[in-house]
């Protein structure tokens, strides 16, 4: 279904040639009084009906829109009741001819675009040019860009077809030539491991030779005829080990094809989806001359179509809604490809209405879906990457089959991949940013063991290694959380169990791994880090059609496989709950709580709104009496106080906490804007635990200054 | 009456055309050669025909939340198949020791049955084949011989629902 199969664009050559004989002889047939003008236009009509949707299929968009306006001019003649005149019937086979040279790849453009403006020019009626949907033949598609596309096409099509001297290979059969590649490059390690393994045979028997004269000169030509072998091999093993990643480079180089091979799919998928909604969009694309896996281009068709179509469907505005707010009546989508490092960036951006984060989480709401944090904060993501979410009202050929994003993420993390999502403030459009390896060969990761078995966790979702003690563990909604400097608590998994293991016991030191997906971030814990790799992904086998956490496997240097698990799903909630067992850890007691007494509203709520964010309970007070008061009421872990404040001043305050026997021990810091050395002598005086200078005040100091004390 | 002579080419012709539907009732009755492997305290046979190979068995890697019968995945050839525990999805008696694997070529790709050993490649005629009273309930058997090696119904098999893992 592309131009870019030759075979596809042989089918519609011959149909369209088959065409063209078929109206030169329905015309004969007119002419001689075989046929009546009724009888030829309803023949005529669906000569160009068919041909119009092989077009279609063949990508050959212009040629399409010249059949789709003789189909019109057809239909008005019908609805007349008038004669086809000669010139009509001359333009109709000009048109077929000109779709003809368009699919044959001669000089199309030029033909067509005469054809198209007489079609243009003879369509006479009102009614004939009302009937012409604004994406037929929209006046801009006049510009630079509709002979550009044709030019585009015809340049892929001819570099698909094997200009100059490409070769076309069947795709199962480079997959297998991948396959035995990989293989090649697992046994070349296994040899290495034997080759040392001589090696050391020769060291042991140098060794038995060094305690024994007599041993040594019966031994010593048997020993100089294996270190020359042992020599030799070396040597052997090298140069093959070049040979074979040379290979490797080559068998990537092979499957490597430019991007913009996928342009006439863009587009097609662009103009039918307007077409159908009845809007007017203009695709612009701005694919450079990025090279990409075919593996993965074909991957990523789907996922780029989806987005194409939402951007169409739910982005961009009907014409007039966009010339009430001022936009361009017609709408723009713009798909940019970049290479970033060993990774392929595609954005895909629209200038329509955006997101409604408002109506997402309604829509989230009324689906009882997750999303909606417990304090109130709503993640965008989350709910529209979930199976089944769609704000679409109404289900339309274009989108709203509730096939959603999630597809799109799925796809994409299959590749090793990621999907984030750019929202911009209401109006200003949307945009869907990619990033994929350019080479499934190979993708770089981190080995990691968990339980008894070997993990590798794609780079493009490893932000960062570390190694925590169990005291920084809490508690947040029964879930085990990380507490880290910067204030985020950090949710934890342990890897291990999500593959249905038990998780190892020992909470004193973790090694935790934090993984990303767009912007939401898990802690993974392991047993072990192994280090980096690179390794290529191969799908699970044909009777694993899903299993739950793993997109497929991939093998290191042994014999063993090492699994790839699915970043997407593991961000999904309902695997936390699968994971089934609460999770249970001495480290898991009730949330810290922190009282703050100010006086100035501002610095409160800047307090309590950092100290919230670090996962703790706050209440605040005004001044050191209310907050004596409180402190007697109602149970705190911390005391987070002003120096300087009306009735009784933190000072005060700290000293008559340090007085009163229920709390002397209760941790104090203060905060204040003067920067008195006598004031930091005073407070440690009466007994305050850490002393914070309004004019170095920042969310890093108070926190850490309350995690020392707490 | 004929000759002996024309009653004799008469007899020979019927015995030629006898023999030739001898020959095709043979075939058609399912001759056909199997491996015999043992699984556990039996014996288990492949109709040759379906099998890729037998192969000793690779390294396996156990796949989380997947089934019991299903052992995991390795590789063989440069390919990734499932290595499906036979001893489990066909309840054999006796301890399997899975030693080998016996590589079966379905339409989608192959896919691997754990065997203890390999025993030899003979011929059955499935006219010889026996139902099994212990073993109707399965599916995906072909039947007994009289010497207790149960032929695997390989297709059938293969399109038993718990193969598939979803």
């Amino acid at each position: 279904m592309r131009t870019s199969d030759p075979e596809m664009t042989a089918v519609v050559r011959q149909e369209t040639a088959e065409a063209l004989d078929a109206l030169l002889s329905l015309s004969d047939a007119l002419e001689t009084g075989k046929l009546s003008a009724p009888e030829f236009i309803k023949a005529a009509f669906r000569v160009f009906h068919n041909t119009k949707g092989a077009l279609r299929l063949g990508g050959f968009t212009q040629a399409e829109q010249a059949a789709h306006a003789v189909e019109d001019r057809l239909d008005a003649l019908r609805k007349s009741g008038d004669e086809p005149s000669e010139e009509i019937i001359d333009l109709m086979e000009e048109t077929l001819g000109a779709c003809l040279r368009a699919v044959e790849n001669e000089g199309a453009h030029a033909t067509l675009d005469r054809v198209l403006d007489q079609l243009a020019g003879s369509t006479t009626t009102a009614q004939a040019a009302a009937r012409t949907r604004p994406t037929t033949r929209p006046p801009a598609l006049q510009d630079d860009d509709a002979a550009g596309k044709i030019e585009a096409a015809s340049e892929e099509t001819a570099r698909s077809q094997g200009a100059g001297s490409a070769v076309r290979i069947e795709a199962a059969r480079l997959d297998r030539l991948m396959d035995l590649g990989s293989e090649h490059l697992a046994r070349q390690s296994r040899v290495r491991e034997r080759q040392l393994a001589i090696t050391e045979i020769a060291d042991r028997l140098a060794a038995i030779m060094k305690r024994d004269a007599r041993v040594k000169s019966i031994l010593s030509s048997v020993h100089g005829d294996l270190r020359s072998f042992v020599q030799g091999e070396e040597q052997e093993v090298r140069r093959s080990g070049q040979l074979t990643a040379d290979f490797d480079r080559a068998m990537r180089a092979v499957r490597m094809q430019s991007l913009s091979l996928i342009a006439p799919h863009l587009r097609r998928t662009v103009s039918e989806a307007a077409r159908d909604c009845g809007k007017r969009v203009l695709l612009k694309l701005d694919l450079g001359d990025v090279e990409i896996d075919r593996h993965v281009l074909d991957a990523l068709r789907e996922p780029l179509m989806h987005i194409l179509r939402n951007s169409v469907d739910h982005g961009i505005e009907a014409a007039d809604e966009r010339t009430k707010v001022g936009k361009a009546e017609r709408g723009e989508v713009l798909v940019r490809a970049q290479v970033v490092g060993a990774n392929v960036v595609l954005s895909i951006r629209d200038d329509g209405r955006g997101i409604d984060e408002n109506r997402v989480r309604q829509r989230a709401r009324e689906m009882g879906l997750a999303g909606e944090g417990a304090d109130g904060s709503f993640d965008l993501e989350t709910a529209l990457f979930t199976p089944g979410f769609s704000t679409a009202a109404r289900v339309t050929n274009v989108s709203g089959r509730g096939v959603g994003l999630d597809v799109v993420r799925d796809a994409v993390s299959k590749l090793g991949g990621q999907v984030t999502i750019e929202t911009s403030r209401a109006g200003a459009g949307a945009g869907f940013v990619l990033s994929v390896p350019a080479s499934v060969v190979s993708l770089r990761g981190l080995s990691v063991r968990a339980g008894s078995g070997i993990f590798v966790l794609p780079s493009t979702h490893v932000e960062r290694t570390l190694r925590v003690s169990g005291n920084d563990l809490g508690s947040a909604e029964g879930v085990t959380v990380l507490r880290t400097p910067d204030g985020e608590p950090l949710r934890l998994r342990w890897l291990s169990a999500i593959m249905g293991e038990a998780r190892s016991e020992d909470p004193s030191t973790l090694k935790v791994v934090v993984v990303t997906e767009g912007s939401a971030k898990v802690g993974l814990v392991v047993d072990e880090v192994l280090g980096d790799t690179t390794f290529v992904i191969k799908p699970l086998p044909w009777n694993v059609r899903r299993l739950r956490g793993v997109i497929g496997a991939t093998q290191q240097g042994s014999a063993v496989l090492a699994l790839v698990p699915d970043m997407a799903q593991l961000f999904r909630r309902e695997i936390s709950q699968a994971e089934g067992h609460k999770l249970k850890l001495p480290e898991s007691r009730p949330r810290t709580r922190i009282l703050v007494a100010d006086d100035s509203l501002t610095s409160r709520t800047l307090e309590r709104n950092i100290l919230v964010g670090a996962g703790f309970e706050v209440e605040t007070v005004e001044d050191g009496a209310a907050a004596f008061a409180a402190l007697q009421e109602r149970p705190f872990d911390l005391l987070v106080s002003d120096v300087q404040m009306p009735e009784m001043s933190g000072l005060e305050l700290a000293a008559r906490v340090r007085s009163t026997p229920a709390l002397a021990k209760l941790p104090i810091i203060l905060v204040t804007s003067l920067d008195q050395p006598d004031d930091i002598q005073e407070g440690a005086r009466v007994g305050a635990n850490e002393y914070i200078v309004k004019g170095q005040f920042d969310q890093k100091a108070l926190l850490e200054a309350v995690s020392r004390l707490v | 009456m004929t000759s002996d002579s024309e009653t004799k080419s008469i007899l020979d012709a019927r015995a030629a055309q006898l023999a030739v539907a001898l020959a095709d009732s043979a075939r058609s009755s399912g001759e056909f050669e199997v491996a015999a492997c043992t699984v556990g305290s039996e014996k288990f046979g492949f109709p040759v025909k379906h099998l890729r190979e037998i192969v000793p068995l690779p390294t396996v890697t156990r796949l989380p939340n997947a089934p019991p019968w299903m052992l995991g995945i390795a590789q063989v050839r440069g390919t990734l198949l499932s290595v499906v525990d036979l001893a489990r999805l066909c309840t054999v008696r006796g301890q399997s020791v899975p030693r080998h694997l016996a590589v079966v070529q379905a339409a989608q790709g192959p896919i691997g049955f754990t065997v203890d050993d390999v025993l030899a490649c003979r011929s059955v005629s499935s006219s010889m084949l026996e139902s099994d009273g212990q073993r109707t309930d399965h599916r995906a058997l072909l039947g007994v011989t009289r010497d207790l090696l149960v032929v695997i119904d390989v297709p059938k098999l293969l399109a038993s629902p718990e193969l598939l893992v979803q």
